[in-house]
């Protein structure tokens, strides 16, 4: 008698996997007529939780606008995020999560070359899009991804960049160049830009350091680039790292012109160094807060409007300009939302300038961004020195 | 150069001199690895970059109330999760120590924010020439005359007040401690006070240098190195292990290659563990079953 129920109960189990209702048509997960699901993985607890943290902010904030005034063809976006904790194993856990059990539609935004690189694979085999994440590395475009649009500038253009500022801004092609880079792809994609553009002009370093992420201590290295005679030290460092190198040259007494990349640009690394702030110089990717671009303005609006008692910075502006992006993206995909469409609209970007970086995708182009400018801390706050610049090839 | 790297491994070696001054007096006290003793250091800060920020109180007023209060949490922490740890499973003891720093830490993150905060100096920040051959950093230097003096301070309270005595005593034996009349009790809240001043003082020296957040307890992890270096259970020990952790990673990472810093402490650890376990002040213990 037992036999015999286990025996029914079987063919019922089994029938009931193979009468599934028929999988849905041609929609992708995470989208259905009133909302699209988005995905984002950030260090929010971890050593760049600042960053993560701005990131997410500045992206919701942009996103809350849009929603109100009924979403994109009356889509609202809805945005989930996972901690990463800035380990690149748990990036993969979370995209997985996000994908498997969350059913996500896209990715929006990740942190960190390491956390992205490892995600990226995953993302191209389920051939979901990920839009504007937060790596700057050269190796993410080059070559082009088709799901990956990397809505900023690569460090290694920025490399570039900082070689003829200091040729043909600063008008010092003879100086004695040290640098100081953080020992891992961030730092080396900065490196390649930096050697190939010296290579250009001639250009010999006095001396190159590194350094550990996460390090706080840049004594040695600073004791060895002073050693070398370096009048300029390129740093390739986020935040904490850059006020410690300025706050340490200081303590030296070595009056030397520091020059760092974009992810730099944020006026909480001025405010960490204290005085010793005075005269560095960043790259920027955005227009600063001081100017009237009409993507800052926006910015700048729905901050006093929504949270008028977080502190504006970089990192909130550049997630805010993110998500116009990805906003953009989702216009230009059309009424019709599938990872498909998503990723042929972007393809369709030409010249979008959401806070002063011209943004242009194509059919075998994701790197977005080809210009920054530069920017100098001038008693605790950071001032335009130049206009937009392009690389001279 | 040499100078210049032996001063700042000085200093960094005398925060892991007082760290690892924590693990000992807890450890000899109640053997017990207090994984946690990093966590310590982040809280104090905390607590003066609070009660300068939100208070407005003045730095010294900050600083001394912040170390009263740490030595409260300190014994607040013993009474609530370490006091039943006593005489069980090593193993128990280390899982929870590190549970605990976890819990500190995300609850400091969630108290404070995970982002990074300048801290004020106690020091001068002009660099100081020394007859005008080369240049130290007054931090740097007042990290060390700060950490020497608060051992000596310690060295006269083990040797000469009465608390000092009962806590050397109840470290020895305690049951001969418990005869006398000293309430081991009394001494395990003690300890832990003690423990959390030091640690606070660590990170109220530390955090002007290094800027303040909620992952600066990992100092504390290379601050074990230098206790079991030391003789894990000897006061001089830990200072000793400090300094020689300190001096010889900056030293290497100079002179060797910058990587070899961050690895250097834990060498000198497995080194120690396979040559002499027992540390240099370390005595060999037979524990009489």
């Amino acid at each position: 008698m037992k036999n015999r129920v286990l025996f029914l109960v079987s063919i019922l189990f089994l029938g009931g996997l193979f009468l599934q209702p028929p999988a849905s048509s041609a929609a992708d997960p995470g989208v259905t007529d009133d909302q699209v699901l988005v995905g984002a993985i950030m260090d929010l607890t971890g050593h760049m939780a600042f960053l993560g943290k701005e990131i997410i902010h500045g992206a919701e904030l942009y996103f809350r606008h849009i929603n109100e005034k009924g979403g994109v063809y009356g889509r609202k976006i809805k945005l989930l995020v996972e901690d990463d904790m800035a380990q690149f194993p748990r990036a993969l856990a979370a995209a997985k999560k996000l994908v498997e059990r969350d059913k996500v539609f896209c990715f929006f935004s990740t942190l960190g070359q390491g956390s992205t690189d490892t995600i990226v694979p995953f993302l191209e085999k389920e051939k979901i899009p990920l839009v504007a994440p937060f790596s700057q590395s050269s190796a993410l475009i080059h070559p082009p991804k088709r799901y990956i649009f990397q809505a900023t500038v690569s460090t290694e253009l920025q490399g570039r960049l900082i070689i003829d500022f200091i040729v043909n801004h600063l008008k010092q092609p003879k100086s004695k160049i040290g640098t100081l880079v953080q020992a891992d792809i961030y730092g080396e994609d900065l490196m390649k830009g930096l050697d190939r553009q010296a290579k250009k002009y001639g250009i010999k370093f006095v001396a190159e350091e590194r350094f550990k992420r996460g390090a706080v201590d840049f004594s040695p290295q600073l004791q060895r680039l002073r050693s070398a005679g370096a009048e300029i030290v390129v740093v390739c460092t986020v935040i904490r790292e850059t006020a410690a190198v300025l706050k340490e040259a200081k303590n030296m007494g070595w009056s030397v012109q520091i020059i760092g990349p974009s992810a730099t640009s944020d006026p909480v690394v001025l405010h960490l160094a204290g005085e010793a702030s005075e005269g560095y110089i960043s790259m920027s990717i955005s227009e600063l807060l001081t100017s009237d671009h009409p993507g800052v303005k926006l910015y700048k609006e729905m901050h006093e409007k929504y949270d008028p008692k977080h502190k504006m910075g970089a990192y909130s502006q550049m997630g805010f300009e993110a998500g116009m992006v990805f906003v953009e993206g989702l216009r230009l995909a059309g009424k019709d939302l599938t990872r498909e469409s998503l990723v042929n609209g972007l393809e369709k970007m030409k010249a979008y300038n959401a806070m002063g970086l011209s943004l242009t995708f194509g059919p075998d182009d994701r790197e977005g961004g080809t210009s920054a400018l530069f920017i100098k801390g001038t008693k605790g706050k950071y001032v335009p020195m130049t206009g937009w610049m392009m690389v001279a090839d | 150069m040499f100078f210049q790297q032996l001063i700042s491994g000085m200093a960094v070696g005398s925060i892991y001199a007082l760290i690892a001054l924590g693990f000992v007096i807890i450890y000899k006290a109640t053997e017990v690895i207090n994984f946690a003793q990093g966590e310590l250091m982040v809280w104090g800060a905390f607590l003066v970059l609070t009660l300068t920020t939100s208070l407005g109180l003045p730095l010294w007023s900050s600083l001394l109330l912040s170390l009263f209060l740490m030595a409260l949490f300190g014994m607040l922490l013993e009474v609530l999760a370490i006091r039943r740890l006593v005489g069980k499973h090593v193993f128990s003891i280390v899982m929870a120590t590190i549970g605990l720093s976890f819990v500190l830490r995300h609850l400091a993150g969630i108290i404070w924010s995970y982002d990074n905060f300048p801290f004020p100096s106690l020091f001068p920040r002009q660099p100081l020439s020394i007859m005008g051959l080369t240049t130290i950093s007054s931090s740097h230097l007042g990290i060390i005359l700060a950490s020497f003096a608060l051992m000596a301070l310690l060295f006269l309270f083990f040797k000469f007040t009465s608390l000092g005595l009962a806590m050397r005593a109840s470290q020895q034996n305690q049951l001969g401690a418990s005869i006398v009349g000293i309430s081991v009790k009394r001494i395990f809240s003690m300890t832990w006070a003690l423990a959390a001043i030091l640690g606070a003082i660590a990170g109220i020296l530390i955090a002007p240098v290094q800027f303040l957040n909620v992952n600066l307890g990992y100092l504390g992890l290379k601050a074990f190195p230098a206790a079991v270096l030391g003789g894990f259970g000897s006061i001089p020990g830990a200072i000793v292990g400090g300094l020689i952790i300190g001096i010889s990673e900056n030293l290497a990472g100079t002179f060797l290659a910058t990587w070899v810093r961050d690895i250097f402490a834990y060498i000198i650890l497995l080194g120690i563990l396979m040559i002499r376990p027992e540390g240099i002040f370390g005595l060999q213990e037979k524990k009489r079953v």
